[in-house]
């Protein structure tokens, strides 16, 4: 019983974001037809799937939504505000309901209550309207508006003779027809065959009874049996109509409409599956898998390199080959477009704006824009909070912006683009923006900055990315919950994207956050470090070279001089314990920091790497300036450095020996 | 921790001089002495990360982490795999040991609760004492011991 549960709570929750998005986009096209078909089908498999297993508050709390959506779907109700902001919330409600289906407490919570009360309203309006223009409330069903079309039931019980296929006849073409006039229930009899040895192959032994449902008349239906008048026995018949509309549907949702190709079976409709669903865990255990794969072939590369076989260095090269074909292959199957984490934020920006009685207009664009479903996790928390801050100190409120000459409409702007190996993410907003000079008095004030120091713009606005820094004056209950942009800046940062911030007072926010194709695998830089071997990420690398193709080094202020430039340096195998070799030995590698280079002194470069990226493990996770391990060919570990991390520690050390 | 209310079975160690046991219910394997990878920054006790089969796995060398006296490592020095519990579920961890002794069963009437005072490791990294073959054997209760959030703590100082 527990896996069903479990396959019940899973559908029943995609179901529901289902239903979210319709709702959300329903909004904006209330009369969308086929939106409220999906949501209302939605609703019904809901109910169908919680009574089938017994959880009554789940059926009966829905069914009373279902209902409202029948109106609706009938034409007898316009989708209005009200109805579309309590079903949200019931949305909502369900959520946590279909968890947790058998839980009373749930059940007796104010929630639960207040909205049932609340759908019965609704309910209770839409009949009272209802009853306005028809005298009989009973009226009200969905075979009321078919017999006001004039549809009528047939029951047509068609036995064709046995010689029918003899003039070229093929009864499903017949029955093809049939359902072109309107809705149709055929069943198949196949009593009349015969054991398989007694079978004459060119007989039909079949007879089909036929439920339609059309406006189309009796002559239509006589009309499409015209050439098998007198090769069949044809019994049309109207019917009244028995039961009730919905079962009818139900009734039909099981039975397969279309008649297959052999005549003596009506087969499922061949459906051609295009995509199929796979847990997660899978995808991730093929991500493992594939990794171990390229372990295994650095491995076999470097065998291949040192023996004399000139065949075994072929297939190792045509083995990489593929590997490479597979891993990009495995990685796609992990990409997730964009729009799939949209409804959320959707949500968030329609329920904040309405709180917060703004008017704001939130445009997705390149929501096609693929990314690794462990990133678009890790992005959901972060991006909420952002969009959060957007809505909240970003957009001015409606007096304000028509003072400033801006429409009164708001308006945030989720992008998403793919550039190299990289995809960013900006949200921009037109609200009010903000001040550097403000950003920096605020940071001096808070000790963050000394006094005199000199910072680019780019510099000051990233100083809002700082622990302990906040810029809103007034704290709300919305945005000012003690998690400060700090907290965003380390969240991007563990799936490796980094996070921009640029501002023009009242023209408004952009932020921008460049994230890694995959978190899995990143080509490297393997170097030596005493004797330890370290990646660093070729993303940040701009160059490598020599020391002695620097012109000069200057021990005592940490700079080395490169085409004429100052370049700070930080000597890698000093910090890591080692003592300072001659320096005369040693290769640079010049890395990006921020909008400047620095100069990482290393030991040796070896060359070109690509790592299968692996935590540390819990014990580690305070070791900021390493982000990973990695295996080499060899069996032995590479540490891979987050260069960024490493240049801001010890960046942060100088400044702390400065001040003490 | 079921599995260490139901499984009897220890397995003793030597550290120094004294004897200690992991309940083998959180012991994974055991494996001989392999190169460790430092990480720069870390703590002492921290000793690195080994390759286990293509995975990262950290490793602590027990007797640091019981502040005793630091040696070179010996033929008998060995790793034992654990596994321990944490709020976001078991993490792995490697535990260094001078020798692993055997495997022996003790039932819970046979181990007493410490009684020390000034033990020079934190008194609840044990979580008992027994008696066996005229030795005394300390049992560790291995969450406490390779506690994630402590080894974080510690490395922020």
């Amino acid at each position: 019983m527990e896996q069903y549960n479990d396959t019940f709570i899973e559908e029943s929750l995609e179901l529901l974001s289902e239903v979210e998005k319709a709702l959300l986009l329903m909004e904006v096209t209330p009369h969308d037809a086929a939106l409220i078909q999906q949501v209302f089908r939605a609703l019904h498999t809901i109910k169908g799937n919680s009574s089938m297993f017994g959880f009554s508050i789940v059926a009966n709390f829905t069914h009373q939504l279902e209902s409202v959506y029948e109106y609706i779907r009938n034409g007898q109700q316009q989708l209005t505000k009200p109805i579309l902001n309590t079903t949200l919330a019931a949305v909502d409600h369900l959520f946590t309901l279909v968890k947790s289906p058998t839980d009373q407490s749930v059940a007796a919570s104010e929630t639960h209550k207040a909205l049932n009360v609340r759908i019965a309203t609704l309910l209770q309006d839409i009949e009272a309207a209802l009853n306005k223009v028809h005298q009989t409330p009973a009226s009200i069903t969905s075979n009321n508006d078919e017999q006001e079309a004039g549809v009528k039931i047939y029951a047509i019980h068609f036995a064709p003779h046995q010689e029918l296929f003899y003039n070229g006849t093929n009864p499903l073409t017949l029955l093809a027809d049939l359902q072109s006039l309107g809705e149709c229930h055929i069943s198949c009899n196949t009593a009349a065959i015969p054991a398989l040895q007694d079978i004459e192959p060119t007989y039909c032994y079949t007879s089909w009874d036929i439920e339609l449902q059309t406006a189309a008349g009796l002559d239509a239906i006589q009309q499409v049996f015209l050439f098998v008048t007198g090769r069949c026995k044809l019994d049309i018949k109207e019917v009244q109509p028995k039961v009730d509309a919905v079962d009818v549907k139900s009734i039909q949702a099981e039975q397969p409409a279309q008649a297959g190709a052999a005549n003596t079976v009506v087969p499922q409709r061949t459906n051609v599956i295009s995509s199929i669903r796979v847990p997660s865990e899978k995808l991730d255990n093929l991500m493992g898998l594939v990794s171990e794969l390229i372990t295994l072939q650095a491995k076999l590369g470097i065998i291949a390199g040192e023996s004399a076989q000139p065949e075994l260095m072929g297939v190792s090269e045509n083995f990489e080959k593929i590997l490479t074909r597979l891993r990009d292959n495995a990685f796609s199957l992990c990409l997730l477009p964009v729009k799939t984490m949209l409804t959320p934020f959707n949500r968030l920006v329609r329920d904040l704006a309405d709180e917060l009685h703004k008017e704001i207009e939130f445009v997705t664009e390149g929501v096609e824009t693929e990314l690794d479903k462990n990133i678009i996790e890790g992005l959901s928390d972060p991006l909420m909070h952002v969009l959060r801050n957007s809505v909240d100190h970003g957009i001015e409120d409606e007096a304000t912006r028509l003072k400033l000459g801006k429409r009164k409409q708001g308006r945030i702007v989720f992008k998403a683009y793919c550039a190299g190996t990289n995809v960013y993410i900006e949200i921009q907003d037109d609200g009010r923006g903000m001040d550097p000079e403000k950003i920096r008095l605020k940071a001096i004030e808070k000790g963050l900055i000394g006094k005199d120091e000199v910072l680019s713009e780019a510099e000051i606005f990233s100083l809002i990315f700082l622990p302990g820094f906040s810029t809103a004056e007034r704290i709300s209950s919305i945005s000012g919950r003690g998690v400060g942009m700090d907290v965003v800046k380390r969240k991007i940062e563990d799936i490796r994207g980094q996070i921009k911030i640029t501002s023009v007072v009242n023209q408004g926010t952009t932020i921008i956050i460049k994230l890694p194709l995959t978190v899995s695998i990143i080509d490297g830089l393997l170097v030596q470090i005493n004797d330890g071997s370290y990646v660093i990420p070729l993303s940040a690398v701009e160059r490598c070279l020599e020391a002695p193709a620097v012109q000069q080094i200057n021990h005592f202020h940490k700079v080395l001089i490169l085409d004429g430039q100052q370049i700070p340096y930080i000597d890698l195998s000093q910090e890591y314990g080692g003592t300072a070799a001659d320096s005369a030995a040693r290769e640079v590698v010049l890395v990006y920091f921020e909008e400047k280079r620095i100069a990482l002194l290393v030991d040796r470069v070896i060359g070109k790497f690509q790592a299968v990226l692996k935590s540390l493990g819990k014990h580690y996770q305070k070791i900021e300036n390493i982000s990973g391990a990695t295996i080499l060919g060899d069996g032995s570990i590479a540490l891979v450095l987050d260069t960024i991390k490493v240049a801001e520690q010890y960046l942060q050390r100088k400044r702390l020996t400065h001040v003490s | 921790m079921s599995a260490n209310t139901e499984i009897h079975a220890y397995l003793t160690f030597r550290l120094e001089q004294e004897l200690f046991a992991f309940n083998v219910g959180q012991v994974l394997e055991i494996l001989e002495m392999k190169p460790i990878t430092k990480i720069p920054g870390a703590p002492d006790f921290m000793r690195g990360v080994i390759n286990l089969r293509g995975n990262v796995l950290p490793v602590i060398d027990t007797r640091i982490k019981f502040r005793m006296q630091e040696t070179d490592f010996t033929i008998d020095t060995c790793i034992i795999v654990l596994t321990t519990q944490t709020e976001n579920g078991p993490v792995q961890v490697g535990a260094i040991v001078d020798a692993v002794q055997k495997v022996i069963d003790l039932t819970p009437d046979q181990i007493q609760p410490p009684v020390s005072m000034g033990a020079s490791y934190r008194e609840d990294y044990v979580s008992g004492i027994a008696k066996a073959d005229e030795d005394f054997i300390l049992t560790i209760n291995i969450d406490k011991v390779f506690a994630v959030d402590d080894i974080s703590a510690l490395s922020e100082n």
